[in-house]
């Protein structure tokens, strides 16, 4: 058949920038996940943590507690009171990481590396956009799955504190929670993103991309923290990435009560930085039109 | 005879897969990060640089923070895992159980075979590490090794089990699997009350709990963690892997696969 009588005919419009095509790979990404049932099935687990906590704040709010377990309470989740150490939300957040590295795991291998493994990259390179916009918009579409989990929720939690109050005086008076939230979730999406793209790039399927990251962010969680127990020194805190991602948070929007844990925060910056260029060069490497055949 | 020899054949060519996969690769970074930890953390007691007075407290230490904490929480279901859920999920990830399917060999050999490849790769794997480990450990490691390796090895018999259940029934086997030993075993194993003896985890810590008693490993709070008996636990775990086998050989035999192509 002719391409005359196949009706083909040239764009009239004006060209968009390439770059615009970064959202459209975000939205078939979000549609190839959402369409699996297995992802919701790992989110319905996500929402067990988010619904004990709505439940949580929801029974303080509303059940007559005296005013002073009330107080002690609230302090003690961090969600209110100047004596609480750690930031709610936050703490919320960092408690989603096994079902947000277990959904990662999932993305990863279904976004990223059923590309490199069913051939599907030199069709997305054969259009208007080079290996820049196709990486953009997975990280964009893997920092989109990762809010949904952890930032999200963490907003409607605070959404939910704050209507549950007799006056909008909780919003004004904590204005820095959900900035804070937002840091933390804009560190997290960046880090998760950047690290998963790359491992999903170079491994593929679906069981070593989860024994690696399971391995990074389960074992390592768990072997630094028995490493600073019985006065061990804080800095193997280091190699956690969860904690990595706290302290740079807080180095962001947050308060540090001495100079080790500033200390502590400039090196997990640092580190991670490092972490993340290297995979962000591997990642850069990785992405091509055509397999190179030596 | 014939049936013998292509059962035989698949058992050989799954064992090869699974052992040149990259699953196999990626296991080694835990295993051998492991092997470090214990290498900085030393259980070692009584001279100058130990944190550990006696045999006892040493014992203790590496029995809850390595045995406990890392390995029977971690290692040993990732190891079951790289393996148990691909021999069958590979095949499906893969778009090759068509192929398999195909050919003349009843469903149930099909699942025998490929779980008698995994096996030895998934007990050798855990059984060898632990091994390895308690020589890291020394002299606490020689007193663990021969009291722990009943629990470790029928966990890993009831998680291969288990896992080839889950490779049978789900198509996106491996995420039902991580998601089942990282967060439902932790979530579940965490609650109060009885409900945490659902759990493959709570039936091999029961064992370790026992058996380690009489080395000084003390008994946990019966607010949050009852054990049952070692020989109840022990056989416990066959029985779940025993029903686990049976159902994936029911399940398999009978599921009309619509996602093969």
């Amino acid at each position: 058949m002719g391409i005359d009588n196949a009706h083909y005919y040239g764009w009239e419009g004006r060209l968009q920038s390439p770059w615009r095509s970064s959202l459209a790979i975000v939205r078939v990404a979000l549609l190839q996940v959402f369409r699996r049932k297995s992802y919701w099935v790992v989110l319905a687990l996500g929402l067990l943590q988010f619904l004990m906590f709505w439940g949580l704040i929801y029974a303080i709010k509303q059940v007559n507690f005296p005013q002073q377990v009330q107080d002690e309470i609230l302090e003690f989740m961090g969600f209110e009171g100047a004596g609480a150490t750690e930031n709610g939300y936050v703490t919320f957040m960092q408690q989603q990481s096994v079902i947000v590295m277990i959904l990662l795991a999932f993305a990863g291998s279904l976004l990223v590396g059923a590309d490199f493994r069913m051939g599907s990259l030199p069709f997305y390179l054969s259009r208007r956009i080079d290996r820049r916009h196709y990486i953009l918009g997975k990280l964009l579409a893997i920092s989109t799955v990762v809010a949904l989990m952890t930032v999200l929720p963490a907003i409607l939690l605070f959404l939910e504190y704050g209507f549950l109050t007799a006056s909008l005086d909780y919003w004004v008076d904590h204005w820095r929670i959900p900035v804070s939230v937002l840091v933390y979730g804009a560190v997290i999406c960046t880090v998760l993103s950047i690290l998963i793209v790359c491992v999903s790039a170079y491994l593929q399927r679906v069981a070593p991309i989860a024994i690696t990251w399971s391995s990074i962010f389960v074992l390592l969680a768990s072997m630094s923290r028995l490493l600073r127990r019985d006065g061990g020194s804080m800095y193997w805190g280091l190699v956690d990435p969860w904690r990595n991602m706290r302290y740079i948070g807080r180095l962001c929007f947050g308060t540090f009560e001495t100079n080790e844990e500033l200390n502590f925060a400039l090196w997990a910056l640092a580190i991670m930085t490092v972490v993340c260029g290297v995979a962000l060069a591997l990642l850069v490497r990785r992405v091509r039109a055509v397999e190179i055949v030596e | 005879m014939k049936l013998l020899r292509a059962c035989g054949t698949l058992m050989m060519l799954s064992f090869r897969r699974l052992l040149w996969s990259t699953s196999t690769l990626m296991v080694a970074f835990p295993l051998i990060g492991s092997g470090l930890f214990l290498l900085r953390r030393r259980y070692t007691y009584g001279d100058e640089n130990s944190r550990y007075f006696d045999v006892y407290s040493a014992f203790t230490a590496f029995s809850e923070e390595f045995v406990l904490a890392l390995f029977v929480s971690f290692l040993l279901p990732i190891c079951a895992l790289a393996y148990a859920t691909m021999s069958i999920g590979g095949d499906r990830e893969d778009r090759t159980l068509l192929f398999l399917l195909v050919r003349p060999l009843p469903r149930t050999l099909i699942v025998v075979s490929k779980l008698l490849a995994t096996l030895p790769l998934v007990v050798g794997l855990v059984v060898g590490s632990f091994w390895v480990y308690c020589k890291l450990a020394g002299e606490v490691g020689a007193i663990a090794y021969p009291i722990y390796l009943p629990a470790v090895l029928y966990m890993t018999l009831a998680y291969v089990s288990l896992f080839h259940l889950f490779a049978v029934t789900f198509r996106h086997s491996t995420i039902v699997a991580l998601a089942y030993s990282l967060f439902m075993e932790i979530f579940i194993g965490n609650m109060p009350g009885i409900v945490k003896r659902v759990t493959v985890t709570f039936f091999g810590k029961s064992m370790i709990f026992e058996m380690g008693a009489e080395h000084g490993l003390p008994e946990p709070d019966p607010e949050w963690f009852v054990p049952v008996t070692a020989p109840g636990a022990g056989q416990t775990l066959v029985a779940i892997c025993i029903g686990a086998l049976v159902l994936t050989l029911w399940v398999f035999s009978r599921r009309e696969y619509r996602d093969l192509t």
